[in-house]
């Protein structure tokens, strides 16, 4: 769950669990109603500006929801691929300057038919790892190195 | 379970050695109060007689010793060559190099760093490795975990799980993506499924950074790496639980630079090669009472970008003519959204250009090569069924959440625009950008300069900061744009006022100063690149080269 006080100083640095919920549900619906169904201002280029903003997150959203379903196909690729493309076309179009992440997005979906549906390889259980060696206490002594990989081998066997 | 719970406390609750034995001792007197009440047999005095009081005999008692090796590392980062020890027969100890005998190149500088450091162990004087790098033994651990009860037949059932979901067409897992069917063994024919009286097994690997310290330490921080492998023929469910996977090592601080990875990614390629090729014979296993041959392969690794990058040892993101691993697309294409238009690379082109480099006799050589095709040689070139491109996967996790929504939120949405927001420069500031260009400065001097000051001196002198689009230049770009300026707008006064050695050059024409100018300002190829392009003069030319 993301924060309550998202935005705020306070709120922090958010893990990439929290990204997920937000672009899966709490995004999507909140921008639809601070947007959509609340009262509209007279200004037409604020409004206009609105809606881009809306259609653009809804269409990360279900590129998200698409390219991170439980099970793929040929058919996941291509509207992954379609709704990909429009959100990035709109962020072209909104005048922001594309990342290199957004052009690695597009490469993504290649790996779909190759390895399956992302659950089977993305780095979430690798972080878990990295989590619990942080945990583990070095005495700030780097040089025990032996020490570390052998309770390292240790923790993991033992959870 | 008394023992066990000393372990419990030992590795999850982070216990000193001390407080675990003290927990041993008040559990052994527990128990002589329990056999004083109730006579004891013969064999509960044996029990007591028996029951551990250190922690460090119930570890030997449960196995959880793990089989490592202890290399010793080079300590210049790029070089980090690594040396295994051998065994002193004599003074019965672990002996490493005292000295890294590693070449760049054949025929050049040896690297000659000392290896190890003096220490004492049991009361004897021993040699120990300034930078140990500890590996954990791929085939101890591998035999160890195919005997623990259950493993085989998880492998055995979910193998045939997969083949029966395989007719519906859709892929519910990495067991039923394309990867299983495309690896080839040694003579040519599938890899998976295995024949008869073998065992074959595929896994991912993972290479990530991390800093022990957790950023609390004041001070430096330190990033170490971590290399984890896991079993993708086992289900999901048991896959990725801690016990399953594979921790080969922790790279030791300093990190790595550029090639120097593949020192420590050639211990894992060593033990995947020695895997694939001749297998290994284990004499009994859980299915197996006779023993069975497993070959193991590695069909994905998976990390970062960043981490990507540096395990193919492939050209940085932000490298101006290679920043995709994955298509020729240059830095200022990747604006470019028709993927259909992108030249793929394509695993051999890579394999040949990291070969050359390999090859090549000198850095410039290395350089040229590197330029043209944003590869070096890595380590997992060696892998005969490596796809170069295609196996290294662009994490979804860093990639899609991370990257895009990330971004969307905080830059396109602006949520949390509050603590970016900067306030703009003050005169003062942009003054001292004044002066410093005034001082005739180099990149690295202006790279320095606040952003925003910058940003509104290049207004103030005609040079744009922001496209047509309205998104700002990157400061790389404008510090060029200031440099190349510059140089068209000194004088031969000016010039020879601050360089007498100038002086000598009084026929010159200005150009031909202010070429020499540069290149004492030790300005990069790119502008000089440029200022020539503009320039029509050859005896610039000729004093450049």
């Amino acid at each position: 769950m993301p924060p309550a006080q998202l935005g705020e100083k306070g709120a922090g640095k958010l893990k990439a669990d929290q990204w997920r919920s937000l672009i899966e549900f709490d995004l999507p619906i909140s921008m639809l109603r601070l947007y959509f169904f609340d009262a509209q201002s007279g200004d037409e280029a604020h409004n206009r500006r609105r809606k881009t903003m809306l259609q653009s997150t809804f269409n990360l959203a279900m590129a998200v929801r698409w390219g991170t379903s439980h099970r793929t196909s040929d058919g996941h690729v291509s509207k992954y691929m379609h709704y990909m493309k429009l959100y990035l076309t709109s962020v072209k179009d909104m005048g922001f300057e594309l990342k290199p992440n957004h052009h690695h997005a597009l490469h993504l979906p290649d790996f779909l038919p190759r390895y399956g549906p992302v659950h089977g390889w993305w780095m979430y259980p690798f972080e878990r790892v990295i989590g619990i060696l942080q945990k583990m206490n070095t005495n700030n002594r780097l040089g025990m190195h032996v020490a570390f990989i052998r309770q390292a081998t240790y923790v993991l066997i033992v959870q | 379970m008394p023992l066990y719970m000393v372990l419990v406390l030992q590795y999850l609750g982070h216990c000193a050695r001390d407080t675990c034995n003290f927990v041993l001792q008040m559990t052994k007197l527990w128990v002589e109060g329990f056999f004083e009440t109730f006579t004891p047999s013969s064999s509960d005095k044996r029990l007591l007689r028996r029951f551990p009081v250190d922690v460090r005999t119930v570890n030997s008692l449960f196995e959880v010793e793990p089989t490592t090796i202890t290399y010793a590392t080079c300590l210049r980062p790029e070089c980090s060559a690594i040396y295994a020890p051998s065994y002193d027969h004599r003074r019965k100890q672990m002996v490493w190099p005292q000295e890294c005998g590693s070449q760049k190149f054949k025929g050049g500088k040896i690297c000659k760093t000392i290896l190890t450091k003096s220490a004492v162990a049991n009361g004897v004087s021993v040699q120990v490795p300034i930078r140990p790098f500890v590996a954990q033994d791929f085939v101890a651990w591998q035999g160890a975990q195919l005997c623990r009860p259950g493993i085989i037949d998880a492998v055995k059932s979910y193998q045939a799980f997969c083949k029966e979901r395989a007719k519906s067409g859709e892929l519910y897992d990495i067991a039923d993506g394309s990867v299983f069917r495309e690896i080839r063994d040694a003579h040519g024919h599938a890899f998976l499924p295995a024949p008869d009286g073998e065992l074959r097994l595929l896994y991912a690997a993972s290479v990530d950074d991390f800093n022990p310290r957790m950023n609390k330490a004041a001070g430096k921080s330190v990033s170490t790496g971590s290399i984890v492998l896991v079993n993708l023929m086992l289900p999901p469910s048991l896959r990725y639980k801690a016990e399953n996977m594979f921790l080969l090592g922790i790279i030791p601080h300093p990190q790595p630079r550029l090639e120097a990875i593949n020192c420590f990614l050639d211990v894992l390629v060593d033990s995947l090669l020695r895997s694939y090729h001749c297998g290994t014979k284990y004499s009994q296993l859980p299915s197996y009472p006779k023993g069975v041959r497993v070959r193991s392969a590695l069909a994905t690794v998976i990390t970062d970008l960043p981490g990507s990058k540096k395990v193919r040892c492939n050209a940085a993101i932000s490298h101006r003519l290679h920043p995709c691993s994955y298509c020729k697309q240059p830095y200022d294409g990747l604006i470019d959204l028709d993927y259909t238009g992108w030249q793929s690379r394509t695993t051999d082109e890579q394999r040949e250009a990291g070969r050359q480099w390999q090859n090549a006799q000198d850095n410039t050589a290395r350089s040229i090569i590197f330029e043209s095709t944003g590869v070096r040689c890595s380590a997992l070139h060696r892998l005969p069924y490596w796809d170069a491109v295609r196996y290294v996967v662009v994490d979804p996790m860093h990639n899609l959440f991370l990257g895009l929504v990330q971004h969307h939120v905080r830059i396109i949405l602006g949520v949390n625009q509050a603590t970016v927001r900067r306030r703009p420069p003050t005169t003062a500031q942009v003054e001292h950008v004044q002066t410093v260009l005034a001082s005739n400065p180099s990149q690295t001097r202006l790279q320095k300069v606040p952003i925003d000051a910058l940003r509104v001196y290049c207004e103030r002198i005609g040079i744009r900061s922001a496209t047509d689009q309205g998104t700002w230049v990157g400061k790389k770009e404008l510090v060029r744009s200031l440099l190349v300026s510059i140089c068209y707008s000194l004088t031969l006064p000016a010039v020879t006022k601050n360089f007498s050695f100038l002086k000598s050059h009084s026929s010159a024409t200005e150009r031909q100063v202010v070429c020499h100018l540069m290149l004492r300002t030790f300005l990069t190829d790119m502008v000089i690149t440029e200022f020539l392009k503009r320039s029509s003069l050859p005896i610039c030319q000729h004093h450049w080269q």
